[in-house]
């Protein structure tokens, strides 16, 4: 088990997590939260990136910090900016990184192989990685990712730079990878996590908000999210959370915390539905 | 060991690398052929298989017995007339005159003096030794000898160290900025390895900077030693009557170093002490290159904290005891050891305070910077990677 205990981190002056608790068990951790929201300070701390102010990261019961090379052997990681070697190739580059993880060059070369497939790019193995597209690249960081067969896989921001084709594979990739490991996912992106996490992480004002299952936060707005034709006729106070176009008409899904009895159907919230209402001083 | 290789190969694949490797060839090669050549040079380097180098009898008899062709014939004059009735300079020579002159010239405080004072008092017992062994008596270059040790031991070895320094520190910033430069980082230093990659980093970094000095090192010297012959004279002593150094204070005096050096072996002993100084850069770079991540940031901060260090002695007035201190534990630092790399393995010249200053400084320029460069890569290890 992976426990964040009362964990901040300050930057000089400003605070960007404060007393952070959190408990992660095999399955999908979905990290949703604005941009700025501190998600890739806390996957930065669970890589060793960045050390906690207070409190402390265990592994197993035991400090990461102290574990040191042993704690970092079962996690990979995905950053938000994919840096790579412009000159290497995939090949390459995972080669390099196989190293790194420690893994022997034997070993390596098949799981290089076997993982080059797994993203589909065995076509684009050998070509140097300057010529490739974002999504190329970002399948590439996935890979290499995987090569350790971590037990605690971190992926900031994965599905940045993926077309929608390649979005529901990752998703698929990711369920398919969660049953024997922590998979923990950050993203601003509702739909990435929507249907694969088990539980959803969310932070307001640097501090957890809540850390509990998609359908249990969506039930936290129940009976409170309408859908209107006629949005202008709702005089009772409410957030906007989307609007659909229709013909000439405009679909608006608002939420208000006053039962509301005028034109508009009552409807089952949804896991962007509480995202909107959450943070709907930013949106 | 994979990791060192991988590292390395990121070095080896620099064109920046190459580019000033190949510069430096050119430069270095245009040097020697520009100062090479000289026919006296030529001559004494083959006539000396004949009559050998010590000057003695036997030396005298073969060289009258010499056979010189018209084209020669001038040279071998010039020979006779450099050979002539030489005295050992070193016979009743008094170098604690020398070393006066430079406490006068710089008003050293009486604790600096004293040190000075009995710097040439025990160089007084090494030239008195070297006046009974008749060390200087050999022929070395002649009347040459001063411009070929200046061509050698100052023109040369000062390029090739400087060349060997921006090599290594480039290669050292390169490779721990790689990471920065190519948004890497995190990926890197969340892997099993992680920050420990600065072991094989600084590995990698010392052999690839070492293997191109001494790339520079090897076709620089194979081309100066096939235009000039030193195979007859490599047994001259340094110390030889024709070799002599000149400064303001203390004007033309003998070039006069610790111990007896033939040309052979301070060649070898230049060499070490410049790969020792490369080193001590080396480490230098490693303290900046693991605080400021950005190579090119790190190199601009590696070249304005050497010109500072030759700036700041030059600049403070000697005025406080302080100054004094500034002044003479500068020289101990890389880059005047550099500046004074002439002069190693001698008495120095009027900063110089202690004997043996280019090892003593070596010593504790590689010690400190180790004990720095150890700080460095602990804080390292513990730096938010943001």
């Amino acid at each position: 088990m992976l426990a964040v205990n009362n964990v901040t981190k300050k930057y000089n002056d400003f605070t960007a997590l404060e007393n952070i608790d959190l408990e992660f068990e095999n399955g999908v951790y979905g990290l949703l939260a604005p941009n700025g929201a501190g998600k890739t300070t806390l996957i930065k701390m669970l890589t060793t990136l960045l050390f906690p102010t207070k409190g402390e990261i265990l592994w197993e019961g035991t400090d990461i910090r102290a574990l040191d090379e042993k704690y970092r052997d079962i996690i990979g990681y995905l950053p938000q900016e994919f840096g790579y070697y412009k000159n290497y190739s995939p090949r390459q580059f995972l080669d390099y990184l196989a190293a790194l993880k420690g893994i022997d060059k034997h070993d390596s070369k098949e799981k290089i192989t076997e993982l080059m497939e797994l993203v589909a790019l065995e076509d684009v193995f050998d070509k140097k990685m300057r010529k490739f597209s974002g999504g190329m690249i970002q399948r590439v960081g996935i890979a290499q990712a995987l090569l350790n067969d971590p037990k605690i896989l971190i992926l900031d921001e994965p599905t940045a730079g993926l077309d929608p084709k390649e979005r529901v594979r990752f998703r698929n990739m990711i369920s398919g990878l969660s049953k024997d490991r922590i998979v923990i996912l950050s993203t601003h992106i509702v739909s990435d996590i929507e249907t694969i996490a088990n539980q959803v992480i969310m932070f307001k004002d640097h501090k957890l908000f809540c850390n509990d299952s998609p359908s249990h936060i969506c039930n936290t707005l129940e009976g409170k999210v309408y859908e209107t034709w006629d949005i202008e006729n709702v005089k009772t106070p409410h957030i906007l959370l989307t609007q659909r176009q229709e013909g000439d008409n405009t679909l608006v899904k608002f939420a208000t915390d006053i039962e509301y009895n005028g034109e508009a159907r009552r409807v089952t919230p949804t896991l962007e539905d509480v995202f909107l209402y959450v943070y709907n001083d930013g949106v | 060991m994979n990791i060192y290789r991988l590292e390395l190969k990121k070095l080896y694949s620099s064109v920046t690398l190459w580019v000033l490797i190949i510069l430096f060839l050119v430069f270095n090669i245009f040097l020697v052929i520009s100062n090479s050549g000289d026919k006296y040079v030529d001559f004494i380097g083959e006539i000396s298989h004949e009559t050998g180098y010590v000057l003695n009898e036997d030396f005298y008899n073969k060289l009258s017995q010499v056979q010189a062709n018209d084209i020669e014939a001038d040279y071998l004059e010039q020979l006779q007339l450099d050979t002539y009735q030489v005295e050992d300079v070193f016979d009743e020579y008094n170098i604690n005159e020398v070393g006066e002159r430079y406490i006068e010239a710089t008003g050293a405080p009486e604790r600096f003096a004293k040190i000075m004072r009995n710097k040439y008092s025990d160089l007084q017992n090494v030239v008195n030794k070297k006046g009974e062994s008749n060390e200087a008596m050999t022929l070395y270059f002649a009347g040459a000898t001063y411009y070929m040790h200046q061509l050698l031991f100052k023109d040369l070895m000062g390029w090739l160290i400087v060349e060997g320094v921006l090599i290594s520190a480039l290669l050292i910033l390169l490779s721990l900025g790689y990471e920065n430069n190519n948004r890497t980082e995190g990926i890197v230093y969340s892997t099993k390895t992680g920050r420990n990659i600065l072991r094989s980093k600084f590995a990698a970094s010392i052999s690839a900077a070492l293997g191109g000095y001494l790339l520079l090192f090897t076709v620089t010297f194979l081309i100066y030693f096939s235009m000039n012959d030193y195979s007859g004279i490599w047994g001259s002593s340094v110390s030889s009557i024709f070799n002599y150094r000149n400064d303001i204070i203390a004007g033309v005096r003998p070039f006069v170093t610790w111990h007896s050096y033939s040309v052979f072996t301070y060649f070898l002993a230049t060499i070490a002490m410049s790969i020792g100084l490369i080193c001590s850069f080396i480490l230098v770079a490693f303290i900046i290159g693991t605080i400021i991540q950005n190579s090119y940031i790190s190199f601009f901060v590696f070249l304005i904290i050497n010109a500072l260090m030759i700036a700041i002695p030059l600049m403070i007035p000697n005025t406080t005891l302080f100054s004094y201190y500034i002044k003479y534990y500068s020289m101990l630092s890389p880059v005047w050891l550099w500046l004074k790399h002439s002069l190693w393995f001698t008495d120095g010249d009027t900063d110089t305070l202690w004997k043996y200053f280019e090892t003593m400084g070596l010593c504790v320029s590689i010690l400190a910077l180790t004990a720095f460069s150890i700080l460095a890569a602990a804080r390292f290890k513990r730096r938010d990677i943001i």
